[in-house]
Formats: structure tokens, sequence, C-alpha cells
């Protein structure tokens, strides 16, 4: 008797003990969701004392299962700052959550008394198997369902009302990006994303559409969302590889573009300098690049849910009457993209490639925020400047969406500057031989850059041929009122112009090749000249 | 290489003349550093010490031995052992003169070439310095004595000549001894004042701490180098032989030179522990860059090399044992040991992180392999290369036994528990490697010591059963001396080279240790030799210094073979001579080639010197981007500047600086940026920023005191905020110069103490100011915390006195200026001790 | 032709690569081609002594080259002209795959402890890298507050790189190229004294010295943003969350 007292006690003291070392720091040690990194983790850390729980595997309006807890402790959540803690044993995720069901002993007991506890788990049924043509169907539903509003027409989470979407604390909460489908916090399977249909996300504005949508709809839905994107964030490329084209290509357009490799480069908050950026409006860039061996052109692509032009209102934002603390809160479905607070105007979205400025050498990279006062770098930058033309969407998005969907196209001027630190940036002389496009449809940018490899100024970057030459990436949300250092970047990467194999390979290898059959016959001519001189002695002599 | 030899010969004959000019010269500046021609001092400087060196090694090593060789044979009556101890002599007694030489040249290179770094050491070890000609003296004319006296001390004298061999020994060791104080010194000092670099006392100096464990190391190495070079050359030897008897001779001389070199080489990795666990103790930062660090690449061409020496050892031991009949008894036990040898010289050689491409490294999940990122650990090394020295022992011990047959009744029982000994002290060795992984750092260093034990102690056992076991053993088969295949010869070649360019690498090291400095810690090297090369730059620097080395050898060497000629056998060998040595040239060549392509292939590092000032750095010609990385660094470090002043934005007392460079036209049209930023520095109040109040320190005056060089860099630092760097070394003033100088001392004889009683009393200057957190939060007046960093103590004085006068910016004027009157002299000064007391470190 | 040595130390060359290469990977994860280049080169050099260290092997070993280096039957003419012809093509594609401009981005080489200096200025104070030790460690009984300071200080500042767990995986690690790095484990901090880590701390990428290039670290200088007493706190925050003690100073300051 006394041993299983003592055990319970050791188990609910582990509990206390393993919340408090790895819990308590986010969760609050009233598990009020207010810890000392609660600012600066994405997105907000789940009050527990509400018991409302996001990820479940009951119904909807019910409290989670042990296991559904203990399975996102062991697991973690994707695409936010909650990791996997599966290196604490089972014994002790067991009594962590034992311990964090204590917090909402009130929520447990009420639904006690209504008779919703213990909690019913959600009729799930059988996964279907996935066809091109239940993909079909789930993109019918989806866009007959008013998925779009929400989480775009592509998915990128840009719908018409995307940026108006307020979670249960009243604050605003972005809708999942579907074409990051490792950022889907319950999963990326097909029943992860069934479920969360099914259950919806309580405290968010994704309901359950278990009684909506028929069953056999939801399975094509899901279905459809899982054909938008991969489970598995892509590897990040070691470079971005220009291979020789006779003539660049005039327009992002072009079929050349077809050909080059794509690369894909994670970008990050800038974290290093404060004002940090903790909630990242972008988290990745993908990169083509072509050259003609007298000019390189770029071509990026990001994701940005809003086309955000400096000073312009922000959507859902302005006519808030209470005053917002400083502080972001949102959760939302099964990605809740960013924390964002709308601010009354938002700031011009841009974008930035960084060089090393002059002649760059592989080994040597400034440091990576703009570099400093003896490694200054040369970035190539867009601003948005509202000078886009609008454009008809195209004509499926028409049909019932005629007015929601706009497209944004042409050319931009860049700029060329020199920074050496982050305040410290000037704008190098005009007459830079830099170009741009821009193309902007569904939550998706594109852009174009052209430039000479060469330039007259030493401060700019001087492209060269076969060199490995370091790159790095910026961008910003202006939505977000993402703007200076506050912005996203990626780490160094390459950028390699391919050369030409010039004749001095092929004098060399053949050199080589004529040098080694000299040398093998002068071997043959060896063995014959020692055999003649002495017969009995061909193998000891060659000692 | 004929080429390079004349040209060094023509650049030290000059370097003589110089070196005759600055003594002549006496009095006058003598500069830091003097360049010969084009040519790099550093460069001269270590190719001619290592060449040095090396030939040190082998004079002082050879007589070691021979003194052995010769007490074996007086004990023996064999006269082939007599014999070959006087051959060896002739090779040292040969190599003496070179030796002489090459030292003589590289005082004469130190001197005229590091004139101050000469003149230094030679002010700390003046009186070891008499002492080293003594010895040197003593040294050569015992080994006169020795040589000459060979045949007249023979007979019953025999004892006398040996005990001139073990003088000559002494001298040798001294000398060594010696020499390494300096060295070391140079690395480690001691015994002298860290901050002037005074002499305090010789003796601490020359006893410094990495004094004996490099005694011990180049004792040791010394005599393996001398063993392996000796070898060589009977290896050569035997090639050119004439005669059946020549060729068994040199067989069997190549054999003991084999044999001193290895045996000799089995407790060096010891020994080379002890030098780098006293250089890690010592100072974390030459731990770091010896292991961790700039140097940690070097260890893994150290290991392949070690690798080499210890698989051709072995190999040279089983070809040899083709010519003892009844070996092929023990051959068929090669195959594992080269399986042993092949899996530890794997460890042995594993790097703990790799060079890999970004693909490969995902593909391990980062730069550490997760099977062999294990072996890259001291437990894993350490493992290894105790069980290379009892496999290399056990080849031995076969060899050893392999025309012998025990007859003593226990035989069976003997050479069981021999084996029993080996494989314990294996188990044992591998056990701690294992059990290494599962416990602390300082656990783990102590398993080290444990491990070598065993295995010495293995050592020991096995050899003293074995000689009891083949006393009075049944020989069962002859050695065929003078048959071994000329192949063997070659293993002794790579066994020599390899320890060469090994001796070389490890010189780099040591010399590498010690960073841009002279002595460490103590004197800067400034010249622009200061930075290290890369190892694939030290490579070719080691390799001409062995290819230097064995070309000399072998010269002197055909020297001393000129006489014994006519007494050796008939003429007319030149050819086949002049054939083996090209055959062997071509194989070292090879040899030293792979090397260099190693050494090149691994990843490049320079070591460039940090960027710091130091007071006889020219800053003034450095190249830009430099010159602007300092004044960052003394801008935001000494300068205390950004306690005041913003860059980009105004400072929390101070306007920002980042226009500063284009506000000299607006502020002072008549100065130049660089003229106006100066003046700004070192008379503050010549123009003040609208809305600032005068309250600049000038900065070259305490208590910051920047240099004249600083004053320099931060302008440019400043100048480059916003434009071109114009500023030349004409813009700072001469003054300056001087004016750190003749700084007044500190109010020190007020109280502190008291004076904060004053402060949070009597003054009540609590009520509008902070200090340290105390005091009135409001923000009436500025926070004092730091006033005695930012300002000098006029300015405070001056601040209490006549609080109006100087009023920062953000404030405002109402201070009252009765301090001075209610307040007692010894009041105030107290109150001014605590006010030079605040330097931003609050004393609770 | 099994017996034959030459061709068993081809079996035995092949077997070393198959296992270098695929066994290795099998078994773990695979090694870069640097370290397969060095392995096979000590394998190469063991095989050849072991052929080489018996007269009657070393002759069976060479008897094969010589005999179709003579050309001694017709099958060793054919032989022989192969191998006149393919061994210069080898040796010439060997060459092109060297000379050829690379495709491969420069393998990131990285210091792993690049080496302190003598002492840094941090705002402006002198702190010995050889001497100082944490100074909050002095006053045992404000331990625990010093680390809950500390945790304050990561949890704010440090954890959304290198992690809950200090592990080097905070949520914002998959930005980085190298990853933060990992506290856990016997490399980093078990083998670092306090005042390394300080300056570490307190100098970020950018104070790293010139050999270190080219580090690419992100991290910040934190001299700038947080106070000394902040950089001490959260470093006796790291040894105890880790649960290892620092190196001590008192056998690196000897002599100084």
């Amino acid at each position: 008797m006394s041993a299983i007292l003592f055990f319970f006690m050791l188990q609910s003291d582990l509990g206390a003990t393993t919340y408090d070392k790895y819990c308590a720091q986010c969760h609050g040690e009233q598990g009020d969701g207010q810890g000392i990194a609660t600012e600066f983790v994405m997105p907000r850390p789940r009050n527990f004392t509400t018991g409302v729980f996001k990820f479940r595997s009951t119904q909807s309006g019910q409290l989670p299962l042990e296991s559904d807890l203990e399975k996102v402790v062991r697991e973690g959540i994707r695409g936010t700052s909650m990791p996997s803690f599966a290196q604490l044993g089972e014994s002790e995720i067991k009594a962590v959550v034992a311990h964090i069901q204590g917090y909402y002993q009130a929520v447990i007991d009420r639904d006690k008394e209504e008779g919703f506890y213990p909690p019913k788990v959600a009729e799930m049924g059988n996964p279907p198997k996935v066809t091109d043509a239940l993909i079909t169907h789930g993109r019918e539903v989806y866009l007959q369902s008013g998925c779009g509003d929400c989480h775009g027409y592509e998915g990128r989470a840009d719908g018409p009302s995307s940026l108006t979407l307020k979670d249960d604390y009243d604050e605003s909460i972005l809708p999942a990006n579907l074409n990051r489908g490792w950022e889907f916090r319950a999963g990326h399977e097909l029943t992860d994303i069934f479920r969360a249909f099914t259950t919806g996300l309580s405290g968010t504005p994704m309901a359950s559409f278990a009684d909506a949508i028929p069953a056999d709809d939801r399975w094509a839905l899901a279905s459809y969302v899982q054909s938008l994107s991969v489970g598995e964030e892509p590897t990040a490329s070691a470079q971005v590889s220009a291979s020789i084209v006779d003539q660049l290509p005039e327009s992002m357009d072009d079929p050349l573009w077809d050909s080059a490799p794509e690369a894909y480069f994670p970008l990050t908050g800038q974290m290093m300098w404060a004002p940090v950026n903790h909630q990242p409006g972008v988290r990745s860039v993908t990169v083509k690049a072509l050259h003609d061996q007298s000019s390189v052109a770029l071509l990026v692509s990001w994701d940005d849910p809003s086309f955000s032009v400096a000073g312009a209102e922000a959507p859902g934002g302005a006519d808030e009457e209470d005053d917002w603390g400083f502080e972001t809160e949102e959760e939302d479905d099964f990605g809740d993209f960013f924390d964002e607070e709308p601010a009354a105007q938002v700031d011009a979205d841009q974008f930035a490639i960084q060089f090393p400025s002059g002649f760059p050498a592989p080994n040597e990279r400034p440091y990576i925020v703009m570099g400093d006062g003896s490694n200054p770098v040369n970035l190539w930058r867009w601003v948005q400047d509202g000078s886009l033309a609008s454009q008809q969407a195209p004509a499926e998005a028409q049909s019932g969406h005629a007015n929601l969907w706009t497209e944004y196209k042409g050319n931009v001027s860049l700029s060329s500057e020199l920074a050496k630190g982050r305040n410290q940036i000037s704008a190098l002389s005009d007459g830079t031989p830099l170009k741009g496009s821009v193309h902007y449809l569904n939550g998706r940018y594109h852009l174009m850059v052209t430039r000479t490899l060469l330039t007259d100024s030493e401060d700019e970057v001087q492209l060269e041929v076969g060199k490995f030459l370091p790159i790095l990436f910026w961008a910003w949300d202006g939505h977000r009122n993402e703007k200076e250092a506050m912005g996203n970047l990626s780490a160094w990467f390459f950028l390699r112009l391919e050369q030409p194999v010039d004749r001095s390979v092929y004098v060399k290898t053949a050199g080589a090749a004529f040098l080694t059959a000299i040398l093998l016959l002068w071997a043959i001519r060896a063995a014959r000249d020692s055999s003649r001189q002495e017969p009995s002695e061909v193998v000891e002599s060659a000692t | 290489m004929n080429k390079i030899n004349w040209r060094r010969f023509w650049v030290v004959l000059g370097l003589l003349l110089v070196a005759g000019w600055s003594m002549a010269d006496g009095v006058g500046d003598i500069p830091p550093y003097r360049q010969f021609g084009g040519m790099s001092s550093r460069n001269i400087v270590w190719i001619v010490a290592q060449v040095k060196l090396m030939f040190a090694a082998f004079i002082l090593g050879v007589p070691m031995f021979a003194i052995l060789i010769e007490y074996i044979g007086m004990l023996t009556k064999d006269e082939k052992f007599d014999k070959l101890a006087k051959e060896f002599i002739k090779l040292s007694l040969i190599a003496f003169s070179a030796t002489a030489t090459l030292g003589a040249i590289l005082l004469f290179l130190l001197i005229t070439l590091y004139p101050s770094f000469w003149n230094y050491m030679s002010g700390v070890f003046a009186p070891t310095m008499w002492i080293y000609p003594v010895l040197f003296f003593a040294e050569s004319f015992t080994l006169y004595l020795y040589w000459y006296g060979w045949d007249w001390l023979s007979g019953n004298k025999k004892k006398w000549h040996l005990m001139l061999g073990i003088l000559l020994n002494v001298f040798g060791t001294a000398l060594v001894v010696l020499t390494n104080a300096w060295a070391t010194f140079m690395m480690t000092p001691n015994g002298i004042d860290m901050d002037t670099g005074s002499v305090i006392s010789v003796w601490e100096a020359i006893n410094n701490a990495t004094w004996q464990p490099l005694n011990i190391h180049r004792l040791i190495a010394n005599a393996v180098f001398g063993g392996a070079i000796a070898g060589a050359y009977a290896g050569f030897r035997f090639l050119t032989a004439e005669t059946d008897e020549q060729r068994a001779y040199y067989d069997w001389m190549g054999y003991i030179g084999n044999f001193v070199a290895v045996s000799v080489f089995l407790v060096l990795p010891f020994a080379g522990y002890w030098l780098g666990k006293e250089i890690y103790d010592h100072n974390q930062q030459m731990g770091i860059t010896l292991m961790g660090g700039f140097l940690s690449w070097l260890w893994i061409i150290q290991a392949i090399m070690i690798g080499i020496l210890f698989l051709s050892a072995n190999f040279y031991l089983w070809v040899g044992m083709e010519r003892i009949e009844g070996a092929e008894r023990y051959k068929k036990y090669i195959k594992y040991l080269l399986i042993v040898l092949l899996v530890c010289v794997l460890v042995w050689a594993t790097p703990h992180s790799l060079v890999a491409s970004l693909e490969e490294a995902r593909k391990m999940g980062g730069t550490h392999h997760p099977l062999l990122g294990v072996l890259g650990v001291m437990s894993a090394k350490n493992t290894a290369v105790n069980l290379m020295i009892l496999t290399t022992f056990l080849s031995f011990m076969l060899y050893r036994r392999g025309n012998k047959e025990a007859t003593v009744p226990w035989r069976v029982k003997g050479m069981t528990a021999q084996w029993f000994v080996l494989g314990l002290a294996a188990t044992f060795v591998i056990y701690l490697g294992v059990k290494g992984y599962f416990v602390d750092a300082a656990t783990r260093i102590g398993y080290a010591p444990k491990q070598v034990l065993a295995v010495l102690l293995a050592i020991v056992v096995f050899t003293s059963m074995d000689i009891a076991l083949f006393k009075n053993a049944k020989i069962v088969g002859r050695i065929r001396w003078g048959t071994i295949p000329a192949r063997a010869q070659y293993a002794l070649f790579l066994l020599a080279i390899t320890f060469c360019w090994l001796m070389g690498l490890m010189g780099y090291a040591r010399s590498a240790l010690r960073q841009h400095w002279h002595v460490y810690g103590v004197m800067r090297d400034t010249s622009p030799d200061a930075f290290l090369p890369t190892l694939g730059q030290a490579s070719f620097k080691i390799s001409a210094s062995v290819i230097i080395f064995l070309l000399m050898t072998s010269f002197v060497m055909w020297l001393g073979s000129l006489g014994s000629k006519k007494a050796d056998g008939p003429k007319g060998r030149g050819w086949k001579g002049l054939l083996v040595f090209s055959k062997v040239t071509v194989f070292g060549l090879a040899v030293i080639f792979g090397f260099v392509i190693f050494a090149n292939r691994i990843p490049q590092v320079e070591h460039r010197p940090p960027m710091e000032l130091s007071a006889d750095q020219d800053v003034f010609s450095m190249d830009k981007a430099e010159v602007v990385a300092l004044g960052e660094q003394v801008f935001y470090g000494k300068g205390t500047c950004a306690l005041c002043h913003g860059i980009g934005e105004a400072g929390p007392r101070a306007p920002d600086l980042k226009p500063v460079g284009k506000l000299a036209s607006q502020h002072k049209p008549d100065l130049t940026t660089s003229q106006y930023i100066i003046e700004s520095m070192v008379d503050p109040g010549a123009y003040i920023v609208e809305g600032y109040g005068n309250i600049m320190p000038a900065v070259n005056r305490p208590p910051i005191s920047l240099s004249a060089q600083e004053l320099f860099v931060v302008a440019a630092y400043l100048e480059s905020l916003s434009g071109d760097i114009t500023i030349t070394k004409d813009d700072v003033p001469a003054q300056a110069e001087s004016a750190a100088a003749d700084a007044g001392p500190a109010l020190t004889f007020g109280d502190p103490a008291k004076g904060r009683e004053i402060f949070f009393g009597k003054g009540i200057c609590f009520t509008c100011h902070m200090v340290g957190g105390e005091g009135s939060p409001a923000g009436i007046g500025p926070e004092l915390t730091e006033i005695a960093r930012i300002n000098t103590a006029d300015y405070i004085k001056e601040s209490i006195l006549e609080p109006t006068k100087v009023v920062v910016a953000g404030y405002q004027p109402i201070m009252p200026p009765t301090l001075g009157d209610s307040l007692t002299a010894r009041e105030f000064n107290d109150l001014m001790a605590f006010m030079m007391s605040l330097n931003g470190e609050v004393s609770q | 032709m099994i017996r034959n040595p030459l061709f068993q130390a081809f079996l035995l060359m092949v077997g070393a690569y198959i296992f270098y290469t695929y066994g290795i990977a099998v078994l773990s994860k695979p090694i870069p081609s640097s370290l397969v280049t060095q392995y096979m080169g000590i394998t190469l050099g063991v095989v050849f002594l072991y052929m080489a260290s018996s007269n009657d092997v070393w002759s069976e070993f060479k008897r094969p080259i010589y005999e179709t280096l003579l050309g001694l039957t017709p099958t060793h003419r054919t032989v022989r002209l192969v191998a006149l012809i393919a061994i210069p093509l080898f040796v010439g594609y060997r060459t092109y795959m060297g000379v050829k401009p690379s495709t491969q981005a420069p393998p990131p080489f990285r210091t792993v402890h690049p080496a302190n200096p003598e002492s840094i200025s941090f705002n402006g104070k002198t702190i010995s890298m050889i001497t100082q030790a944490n100074p909050l460690r002095a006053d045992a009984a404000q331990y625990e507050s010093h680390v809950a300071v500390g945790k304050r200080v990561y949890y704010q500042h440090c954890f959304y790189c290198h992690g809950d767990t200090w592990a080097g995986d905070g949520h914002f690690a998959r930005g980085f190229v190298p990853k933060p790095a990992k506290f856990t484990g016997d490399e980093t901090l078990a083998i670092l004294t306090e005042s390394y880590v300080f300056w570490r701390i307190a100098k970020g990428g950018p104070g790293l010295p010139r050999e270190a290039t080219p580090w690419n670290s992100a991290m910040p200088a934190w001299e700038g943003r947080l106070s000394e007493d902040e950089i001490w706190s959260v470093i006796m925050y790291l040894y105890d969350a880790i649960g290892k003690e620092p190196r001590s100073q008192s056998s690196v300051g000897e002599g100084h």
C-alpha cells in the first residue's frame, strides 16, 4: 500500500520536476502559457488552464485523450517552437502529461458533470485509395466549400479573408499555407489531414467540418490538400548553379527557365541584432540561375500571403477599436503559419540578394547580417513601391471568385547597395546595371534579376565565371511590418556560374595519358632488357 | 639542387658581410628586422635552423649508441661490434663540422635578420651563451680524442676509451639541454617580468614549463634519428657493396640501425604526450591551437607518417626473417600482425572532424561521422598506438627467436605465459580505451599513462622471460647475413626519410605554437612574416630542409668513403654507386613528393596574427580594411567612445558619429575631414555640436589615453562610415604621441568609502544622480556609474565646483554650485576619490 | 588464378573499397570521399607490404606483371595491348575529372575550436582568458539565483537556435549552415573553460580569429546586448542544465 502511495508521489513529483525543467519556460509555471520565453516562440505557447487543445483525436468540443498530449510531447509540433521531447523517456512523458492535466482539472470536472468526460474519439473510418480522380474531386470540394476564402486559390494562405481571421483570444491568426506540408502541425499523412477537418482545431477559425462535409468528400479534400505539397521540408541546396545559355531569357515566362535546376534555401528570422524577428514571415526561397558569360539572370520565388505596398491600410487591422498588446498570439488550424498582428499600416514587401563586395573568395565570407566595417557586402534590393500593374487573374480563378484574386506583373527597378553592417547601408551610384521584373499571383512572388557579371564599381560584387561565389537571400513581408534588419535571411550558400571547359583541360588530360603510355613502354623495354641480360634472374633483379 | 645550394652560399656569404657591418656600426638605432633581398627572413632562418637541427640530432644521437655498441663489443669480444661503433663515430665526425658551420650561419642570420629578438634573448640568456661555446669546444675535443684514440686506447685500456665516450655523450647532452632552454623559453617564458620582459632569474628562465619535457623528447628523438640515418647509410652501402663480406657487414649494420631506431622509437609517443600535456596545462590558448585549432590537421599528416614508420620497421623485420633459417615457422603470423597494424593505422589516421562537402556532411549528419567520429578522439588514438607498439615488439621477438629453439624444460609453460602477458596487456589497453568513452575528461586523461605502463610492463616481462627461455637455446639454423633482399633496404630509406620529414613537421608545429610571438606573450613578432603558413606551404619548406640535409649528408658520407676506399675493396664501383644513388634519390623524392601532395590536400588555413595594436606596429601603412577594423575595435573597446556616441543613431550623451566624415565642411570649413576628426578627439571643446554639452574628455589623455596610432585608426574608422579614408600619418599631431605620457596621477588621497557616504548623505548628490542602481531613478541628473571611465578628474572636479559651466545634453542646468562651500577640503577629496572609483564596476 | 598474389591483392583492394564506401554506409552513415581516399591509400600500402614481406610471394606477385610486360604468350600479349590502351585512358580520365572545372562546392572547413586570444576587452574592461574564472561562482549561496537569471537569458536570447534541450536544434536551426553549437556531449562545453565560453558569447561570429574563417558563424556578438553578469549567468545555467563541469582554470593558469 505504502509502496503504491510512494510510487504515486514519485510520479507526481517526477511530472512536476520534468515540467519545471522542460516546459515551464514557455508554458508558464502555472500552466497559463506565460513563461519567460512566451514572447519569443512561434506561435504563442498553449495555455493549459483553458483546456482548449488543437490537436485531438476526439470529437469536436471535447478534451483530448492523454495519448494525444503524449504524442505532442513525444513528437513535438512541426513548424513551431515545440520540439520533440522523445529523449525524456516514456515514464517522464506520462508523468508530465498527468501533471499538465492538473492545470485544467476544472475543465475536466465540468465536462464530467456535463457527461462529456471521458472524451469520445471522433469517427475516422478507413482512408480511400488516392487517385487522380479523387484529387480532382477534392479540388472541387475545396473551391465549393470556401476553403480558398482563407487558404487561397492555390493554398498559400492568401485567401481574401485570411488576413482578417481571429482566434479565441480575438487575435489575428493566419491560415496554413497548404504548399508547405512539412509545416502541417498535425502531420501530412492523409489521416492527419482528414482528422483536422473532422475534429476541427479548437480555439481557431478552423472549425469541425464533420457535419458540413460528408466523410467521402472530406477524404477527397484531404487527398487534394496532401497532393499540394510534400511532408518533409526539402534539403537545403549547397549552391545555385547557373548553366551557360546563348542568350539570357527576356522574361520569367521564357521556357529556358524550365531547364534550369531549382535550388531551395530555408530562411529564418533575423535573430542576431535587435530588433529581432521572432515570427518569420518568409520561410524559404527557391532560386534558378542562368548566365551567358557576360550577364547573369537569377529567378527567385517565395511565398507571401499578402501583396504589401508601404503605407497601405492593413486588412482587418484598421477598424479595431481595442488596443492590442505588444505581443501577438494566434493559433490556427493544422498549420497556423505566422503570428501576426496586422498593424494599421503595412510596410513594403522587399527582397534582397547579398554578396560579398568586390571579388569574392569562396573561403572568406562577411558576417551574415550585412557584413561589417572591414568586410562589406553588396545588396541587390527590390522594394515594393506599388508601381506594378494589376491584371485580371487567370480565367479559372474568375469562375465564382472573379474579384478575389489579382495578379501583379511588371518591370521594376532594383538598387545596388553597399552595407558595412546592418545600419550602415549606402546606395551605390546610379547607372547600376541591375534589371528586374516581378510577378505576384496566388500568394507567390517571382523576381527575375539580371546584371552584367562585372561592373565599374569596386564596391559591387564582381562575378567571375567558374568561381564559387558566396550568396545569401533576404526577404521582408511588409504586411508583418518586416523592414530593415528585421527581415528573414538564409545562410551563406554559393552561386556558381558554369565555366566552359577550356583547352588546357584537354591538353592536361592528353598529356597525362601520353606520359603514362611512355612509362608503360619504358617498363616493357626495361623488362626486356633485364631478361636479355640475365634471363635466369628475370624475377629477382626487379627488387 | 646544386643551383639552390649555390644561391644559398652567396646569401650566406652576403649575410656574413652584413653581420660585419652591423657590428662595425656599433651604436645607432637597430631596426627590429632586416630583410635580405627579396627573400623572407623567416624562411631562410626556418630552413637553416631545421637543417642545422637535423645535423645536430645526428651527431648527438649516433654517439649514444656507438658507445653502447662499443661496450657490447668489449663484453662479447666481437670485433664486429667495435668496428661498427667506429664506423658510426666516423659518420658523426664528418657531420660535425657541417653542424658547426650551420650553427654559425644560423647565429649570424639571427643576429642580422632579427636583431631586436636576438638582443633580447642574449640579454636573458647571456650567462648560458658563454657556457655554450665552452661545452662545444669540450665536445669537439673529446670527439677527436675518442676517434683518434681508438686504437691507442684499446686492449686493457679500452675502459678509458669508454669513459671518453661517456664524457662525449655528457657534453653532447648538456649542449642539447642548454639550447632546449632557449627554445622552450620562447614557448613558455618563465623567470621574467611578463609585462616588461626584464629578467628576474636566469635559472627560472631555463627551467621553464616545457624544458624538461622537450629535453626528454629530443634526447629520445635524437637517438631514433641517429639510428634511422645510420640504417639508411648501411642500406646504401649494402646496395653498392662489391663483396659478400661487405654485404654481410652492412646488412648487419642496417639491422642494428633499424633495431636502435625502432626500439627507442617505441617510447617516443609517450614523451610526446608529456610535452603536449605540459603545453596544454601551461596555456589553454596554446593547447587549443595545438590540438583543436589551427594545428589540428597537422596531426593527420603526423599520423600517416607514424603509420609509415611502424609499417616499414615491421616490414624490415619480416623481410629480414627470410635470411634466418628456421624463421619460416613464424611467417604465418605476419598477416595477423599486419591486420592489427592496418586497423591501428586506420584508427590512428582518422580525423575527428572530416573534410566533407555539404552533401557528404549532410549524408553523415554533420562534420563528425557517427561511427568513425568515435575513432577521432584520444581514447581511440592511445589504444591504437599502444597496440601498434605491442605488435612491433612482437614482430621483433618473433624475428629474434627465428633460428632458435628453447631447450629449457618449462618452455611450453613459459611461452604460454608470455602470450598470456601480451594478451593481458592488449586486453587491458583495449578495455581502458573503450571505458574512456564512458567517463569524464579528467578520468580519461588518467587512463593514458596506465595504458603505457601496461604495455611497458608487458614488454619488460616478456623480454625477461625470453632471455631466460632462450638461454642455451638450440640454434636450428644460421643467419645468412648479406642475403637480405634489396627491397628491405628501401624500407630503411623510407624510415630515414619519413623520420627526417616528421622531425621537420614537428619542428613546424612547435614553432607555430608560438603563433605571432617571438617569445610567447612577451615579445611580439611584428615582422611581415608573423603569420603562420598553411600546412601545404610549410610542407615545401620542410621538404626543402629534408632534401638539403640528405644531400649534404650524402656528400659528407661520400667524402668519408673516399678515404676508406682502398682499404674496403677494389675500385671501379663508381658507376654502380651512381646508379644506386640515383635510384635511391628518385625513391626519396617520390616519398617526399607524396608527403607534399598529402599536406596540400588537407584543409589549408593560414594563421594571421590578430588585429591588435601594439606599440611598434606601423598602422600608418597598413591595409585600409585592417585599419578600419582596428579602429572599430578601439572605438568600442579602449576608446570607450560608444559609452556616449552612437553610430547610425544618437548616443546617450553625444551625437551620432556616422556622418562625422561629412560634417567637417559644415562645422569647421578650414579643416580637412581628417583634421577635424582628430581635433575633435584631442581638443573636444574646439567645436561643440548644438544641443550637446562640452563633456568629452581629450581621448589622448588619461583615463582613456589613446596613442597616436589608436587616434589614427579610430579616425580612419569614423571616416569610413560615410566616405573615403583620407587620413595620413601627418594628420595625427606629433604632440598626441607624447600626450599619453604626461598623465597626472589620479586623485587617490581621499577615501572612497567616506566619499560614498557623502554622496548618499551630506552632499545629497543621490537625490538627482544614480550610481550603480542606487540614487534617484528620476533621471534629473546624469548617471554616474561609469563617470571615471569616460572622463577626467579635472572635468569631474569642475562639474562639482562649477556645475553649470558644462551641462550634459538633455539635462537642466539645475545643480547647485554650493558643494564647494559646504564640504570641507577633506570631504571634497573623499567625494572625488569616490567619483574616481566609479569605473563601471560597482563595489558593494 | 585464385592462388596468385597479384590477383589476391586486387581482390583485397576491391573488397576494401566496397567496405569503405558501402559497408560503412550500411553499418552507419557513408563516409566522405576524402576519407575513402586516405583509407584506400593506407590499405594499398599494407597489402603491398604483405606481398613484399616474403620472397616467394613477392616473386609470384611480380611474375604475371613481368610475363605480361615481356609478352611471353599470345594471351600475355593481348593483355599487354589492352593495358597499354586502358591504363593511359584511365589515367587520362582521372586527370580530366581532376582538372575540369569543379561543380561541387568546396568543403566547408572549420577549425573546431579556434584558439582564444590572451584577453578580450568587454565594454572597455579587460577580461583575461587565461586567469578569469566565473566571478559569479564565488558566492555559492547565490548559485540558484544566478542559474535562474541564466535560464531567463537563455530562453530569451539563445534557445531559438541552440534548442530547448541544448542540442543546437532550436526552431531556427534549420536555416543555419553550420548548425548552431550543440552544448550537450563531450565536444563543446565539457572541454572548455568558462572564460572561453564567455569569449565566444561576447564576441560571437564577428569576433572569431582570422584563421577560423570561413566560419560562417551567425552567432551574434552579445557584448552590446547582454551585460557581463548576464553572460556569466547564462554560462552557469548551461553547465547546470547539461550536468557537466567546466574545464578548470587552475591547471591552465600556471606560470602566467
